[in-house]
């Protein structure tokens, strides 16, 4: 089958400088592979089209599976170095006897240092500030409060697309925060129960604060060459 | 890139705009002491009959709903004034009631009321019990009172609450002439367009009227004379009041219809006859005429000789 191709895409059109504009498709797309794997794979930042990532939007799809809304920013500072800023939120109430809640949001900065010539490992630093309120079995008492936290966290990312990459992280650290107890009683007889403080308590706890499985898109880009 | 970059400029916007809620993920926490909050209603008896102060209802109950539970409530019969919970001092008019609770911020809707019989109330009406399609002649006395109000919290709350009577008793004399040859026998009869429904949140009567059941007739005075007799057959009926100061009829005439059954030398005779009148008028008529009493307006006196 033959093809006119009038615009070619840059792929084609570096392939075929010089040559007869006219192809078949199979003859196209051999062209096609011979080229990328005669570049290589594309780098962390490298937009393929001569542009290099500069800011990037993410999400964290282990949180949107707890329906809870991710999103973050990801700007590249330097050929190592990224900063971004997260944050999610969610608010669910079940209502049942025991009023069961779900509800928090969360923002987190990091700072990362990518390794290695390919740039995929990564080392960093996050914060976080949150504020959670659950109540997630109906018999226990719920809690809510504001809390702080940060830790480090390493990862691995890697290209899957032109312009998307998966990005696999894990964080430890601690958490701090002064959490309110509560119960759900009626405050006058044959009233709907309402949440009754119970106390306060300080909880800290340290370990695993981070985990994530988060699609990377390219937002924007400048001249340059990202590898 | 531009495209991407309006939604994203969208929807930071969005999230701004709505941020004030979004983040507000943190419940409000009630910390009291239950039995130092206290809610206190005072129930005034702003219109009910002097002269039937025996009527005065002897229990009752409160319903509170709040907001949420509008418009259909899961209705919460909170306790009546002959239960445990309450406290309160009875006189003539005033009735005071506390109770240990504590009523949380917004809009609540109370409802006190007598259990009156016949009468089926509800957050939104009070209806007399009908019965296919008529309504009981003779129910209780219905005594009610509703309060709305915008709450900003508070362990100590009071309030007051007026209570009205809602239903006035009729009394109806029917003057039977006849031949002393004759005996009454029974009666039977039925007061027609008598509304039923009062919509308590307008706080109006509901202008679907019925007939009542039938009317049960009590012989009174029978005054002999010249070859008759005058025998005077008297009923009541209590229908339904939005205030003292009317019926709930709607201004549309009514209608009683007797049946009476006497007995001759030939043997029992059934004889119909009908009053149309309109009710309110004839109240008005009534009040003026009246010591100017006007819980006392109760007894609607229906006089016509009926030759037989």
């Amino acid at each position: 089958m033959l093809l006119t191709v009038p615009v070619l895409t840059w792929a084609q059109n570096d392939a075929l400088s010089g040559k007869d504009t006219i192809v078949s498709m199979r003859e196209l797309h051999r062209l096609h592979r011979e080229e990328k794997i005669a570049r290589g794979p594309l780098g962390r930042r490298d937009m393929g089209n001569g542009k290099t990532t500069v800011l990037s939007l993410r999400s964290n799809l282990l949180r949107w599976l707890t329906f809870t809304p991710d999103l973050g920013l990801v700007l590249h500072c330097s050929p190592r170095v990224d900063v971004q800023l997260n944050a999610a939120w969610t608010s669910m109430t079940i209502s049942d006897r025991y009023q069961k809640r779900y509800a928090l949001w969360i923002v987190s900065p990091e700072v990362r240092y990518y390794l290695g010539q390919n740039q995929r490992y990564y080392l960093g630093i996050q914060g976080e500030v949150s504020q959670r309120n659950y109540r997630l079995r109906g018999r226990d008492e719920g809690k809510q409060g504001t809390v702080y936290g940060g830790g480090v966290v390493g990862g691995y990312q890697w290209r899957i697309g032109r312009h998307t990459s998966l990005d696999l992280h894990i964080g430890a650290g601690f958490n701090a925060g002064r959490m309110s107890h509560y119960d759900n009683n009626s405050l006058f007889d044959g009233q709907k129960p309402s949440r009754t403080f119970l106390r306060k308590e300080d909880e800290h706890w340290f370990g695993i604060n981070h985990l994530g499985v988060s699609l990377v898109w390219d937002l924007y880009g400048r001249k340059g060459d990202g590898r | 890139m531009k495209r991407t970059w309006m939604v994203l400029m969208l929807a930071t916007m969005a999230l701004w705009l709505t941020g004030c809620r979004i983040f507000d993920v943190e419940d409000d926490l009630y910390d009291i002491d239950k039995e130092q909050a206290t809610v206190s209603l005072q129930l005034f008896y702003v219109e009910h009959s002097t002269d039937r102060a025996d009527v005065l209802p002897s229990s009752y109950g409160i319903r509170i709903y709040s907001d949420s539970e509008l418009p259909n409530p899961s209705i919460q019969f909170v306790s009546a004034r002959d239960g445990k919970s309450f406290t309160n001092t009875l006189n003539r008019s005033v009735d005071t009631l506390s109770y240990n609770g504590y009523l949380q911020p917004g809009s609540y809707k109370l409802l006190t009321y007598n259990n009156a019989r016949g009468f089926k109330v509800d957050a939104t009406s009070a209806e007399v019990e009908r019965h296919g399609t008529s309504i009981l002649a003779m129910p209780e006395s219905l005594y009610l009172g509703s309060w709305l109000e915008q709450l900003t919290g508070g362990e100590q709350y009071s309030t007051d609450v007026q209570v009205r009577q809602r239903t006035r008793r009729l009394t109806f004399h029917v003057e039977l002439e006849m031949s002393d040859m004759l005996t009454y026998v029974s009666g039977t009869g039925s007061l027609s367009n008598v509304c039923y429904r009062l919509d308590i949140a307008k706080d109006s009567i509901d202008p679907t009227c019925l007939a009542t059941m039938p009317l049960a007739w009590q012989v009174g005075t029978v005054a002999a004379g010249d070859g008759t007799k005058t025998v005077e057959l008297v009923c009541e009926a209590n229908v339904l009041s939005p205030s003292a100061a009317e019926f709930a009829t709607m201004g549309v005439g009514q209608t009683l219809t007797m049946e009476i059954r006497l007995a001759g030398p030939s043997g029992e005779k059934m004889v119909e006859f009908s009053f149309e009148h309109a009710l309110d008028e004839a109240y008005r008529l009534g009040y003026v005429e009246a010591t100017g009493d006007l819980w006392c307006i109760e007894h609607y006196e229906w006089r016509r000789r009926v030759g037989v």
